[in-house]
């Protein structure tokens, strides 16, 4: 009789056990890239809530919210979780079905027993929203929650043509941004047309692109990198390009136009949708950095020499306006300056980090580089222009381009 | 146990479309064939349920594999590409899977020895050949019944294809091998399937 309860009570466990023995080795699997990716996000996080903050003035929006009722700030709250989980959804199935994961699904263990197994995955998705939800009562909460908005629209194709339309219908309600807020609803409206039509098929940009002829050892792998750029990815950079100007239009006008001491929900709803289209930037770059292989295969046709100043180059530009940054936080001053420039030196160590993670990890050869030529054009745009409003417009653009490039990028080859 | 396959078919998200595929067997082998690029990878992940089939159906007595965990627990699989963590050693790999596969006391330290693997290097410190024979050994890991083998034979040696030859002959009265294999398979086969064309989308 106790022999057979006990094996009841072992037969009732053994999800459980199945489940603890699977969490720990998707833990040690997912361990390295847990970390790679875990710190850098929250440092990018944290400097755009900073460098937003140094762009728009929160008061309007924090007085709007002052007036929210609990439900209305409990709505809010569901609306960027939902954001935020709908745009964490697609890579994260698309993590979990790759190649290298796919051990997991012979696994069998199903139900609570495989949630549990999974939680080292599914907390790099939920960890972001909790770090919110600490940051709540910290003067930097908005800027951070509006950070998350934004970066869930960037990360989903259909949600920035949706963030388009919203800010659009935002500023049109306006009557003296009606050109701006036209055109932003023409921009979003079009480019959400247009992913729903789906972009056309790569053989006519493959065609074009195969006349290019390399020159030399680095010219192959810009090339290479530049094709890949295209071939691929080409519907993400027109779409958003078309969404970034308007969305930069809107920001400046937002910044030159609104009184401080003018509070209206419009005007802070404006605000938050303008942000949802710019608030993409070091956070997003830290992601693709972290995640993304991002360098050239070890095979590649270059010395040790030519590689690593082809690499210190890209590094060096994505460098300066890092060091530009802190200059300015230094040489800025002010309330919250030795703040700013702690996190400015923590984004230096992040681009620090990418640097070596870049150079010292070896790397699937069939994933190219050209992440780094985002990242470094971005900064290249950036360099004149550390917190302006254009030059927040750019790095959102960089960030944009580099997630959805890398997001995009992990296919689910069956 | 008895696996049902019938009328499978999978669905590429670009709409190429695979199968059909029926089958019904309980013990022996059964041979995949197909040229590159046929689909016979894709179609032992679904009757693995690692994905979901389109139409149709995979039963292992009567279970749904891909959606009822417990079934996999009778199912063991060797990737054509190496699949396992690489940091697991070929002990660890074996005894994990085994656990898994609810049978903890299986023992997996003699195939180890016949087919000369270090016990405790890493996986992905090992050379391709090896690292397929650990997997090979993770799959048997736990006496599965359905045991799917993709491409197997294609990276292992002479010795190597000679054990496998070996064991299959074993082990066929008690268990169902699915094997994938390009040309003529280097054992006698119960059961012969060739992988139908793909339909690709207009």
């Amino acid at each position: 009789m106790a022999r057979r309860a006990r094996r009841a009570t072992a037969s009732n466990l053994r999800p459980v056990i199945h489940g603890l023995r699977l969490a720990r080795l998707v833990g040690r699997h997912s361990l390295p890239r847990f970390s790679r990716a875990l710190a850098p996000t929250g440092i990018g996080l944290a400097l755009i809530a900073v460098q937003a903050d140094a762009v728009i003035d929160w008061h309007i929006v924090r007085s709007m919210i002052a007036e929210w009722s609990a439900s209305e700030r409990v709505l809010a709250s569901t609306v960027i979780a939902g954001l935020w989980g709908h745009s964490i959804a697609a890579p994260m199935t698309l993590a979990l079905r790759s190649d290298e994961d796919r051990w997991r699904w012979r696994v069998p263990v199903g139900g609570l027993a495989n949630a549990l197994g999974l939680a080292p995955v599914w907390l790099t998705a939920v960890l972001p929203l909790a770090l919110i939800g600490w940051l709540f009562a910290h003067p930097l909460a908005l800027p951070a929650a509006s950070t998350v908005t934004g970066l869930a629209l960037a990360s989903n194709r259909r949600l920035q043509a949706l963030a388009g339309v919203i800010a659009g219908a935002a500023v049109l309600g306006l009557a003296e941004f009606v050109p701006i807020g036209g055109f932003a609803l023409l921009a979003g409206g079009a480019m959400g047309c247009r992913l729903v039509a789906q972009s056309p098929p790569p053989s006519g940009a493959a065609r074009k692109t195969t006349a290019w002829r390399a020159w030399s050892p680095s010219s192959a792998i810009v090339l290479r990198d530049l094709r890949a750029l295209w071939r691929l990815e080409r519907g993400v950079v027109l779409g958003a390009l078309f969404i970034s100007a308007p969305a930069y239009a809107v920001q400046r006008a937002a910044v030159a136009n609104f009184p401080l001491t003018g509070e209206s929900a419009v005007r802070g709803g404006l605000l938050i949708a303008t942000l949802a289209l710019t608030a993409s930037a070091a956070g997003i770059l830290a992601l693709p950095g972290a995640l993304g292989p991002a360098l050239d295969p070890r095979r590649a046709p270059l010395s040790a020499a030519r590689r690593g100043s082809l690499l210190i180059g890209i590094g060096a530009v994505l460098a300066v306006p890092t060091v530009a940054s802190v200059l300015h936080a230094v040489l800025a001053g002010g309330t919250g300056g030795l703040f700013r420039l702690v996190l400015h030196a923590a984004a230096m160590l992040t681009g620090a980090a990418w640097f070596a993670v870049g150079v010292g990890r070896r790397t699937d050869a069939d994933r190219g580089s050209y992440l780094w030529w985002v990242l470094a054009l971005g900064g290249l745009a950036l360099t004149p222009l550390p917190f302006s409003p254009l030059g927040a417009a750019c790095l959102a653009l960089a960030g944009w381009l580099g997630t959805t490039w890398t997001l995009a990028r992990a296919r689910n080859a069956p | 146990m008895k696996l049902s396959v019938n009328d499978l078919r999978y669905r590429y998200p670009d709409g190429t479309t695979l199968g059909p595929l029926t089958l019904s067997a309980t013990t022996g082998v059964v041979h995949l064939q197909g040229p590159n690029g046929s689909g016979k990878t894709t179609l032992l992940r679904v009757v693995g349920g690692v994905l979901e089939p389109s139409s149709g159906s995979v039963r292992l007595d009567g279970s749904d594999p891909f959606h009822h965990a417990p079934t996999r627990a009778h199912i063991g699989a060797c990737a054509p590409a190496a699949e396992l963590p690489g940091f697991l050693t070929a002990t660890e790999a074996w005894r994990q899977w085994a656990a898994f596969r609810g049978a903890p006391s299986w023992n997996g330290a003699p195939l180890l020895a016949e087919l000369d693997l270090p016990a405790h290097l890493r996986l992905d410190q090992m050379s391709s050949g090896q690292r397929r024979r650990a997997e090979l050994i993770a799959a048997l890991a736990g006496d599965p019944h359905l045991i799917l083998l993709d491409e197997t034979f294609t990276h292992l040696d002479d010795a190597g294809v000679h054990w496998l030859i070996d064991a299959i002959g074993r082990m066929r009265g008690q268990h169902l091998f699915v094997l994938s294999h390009h040309g003529e398979l280097p054992l006698e086969a119960d059961v012969t399937l060739t992988m139908p064309q793909a339909q690709r989308p207009a």
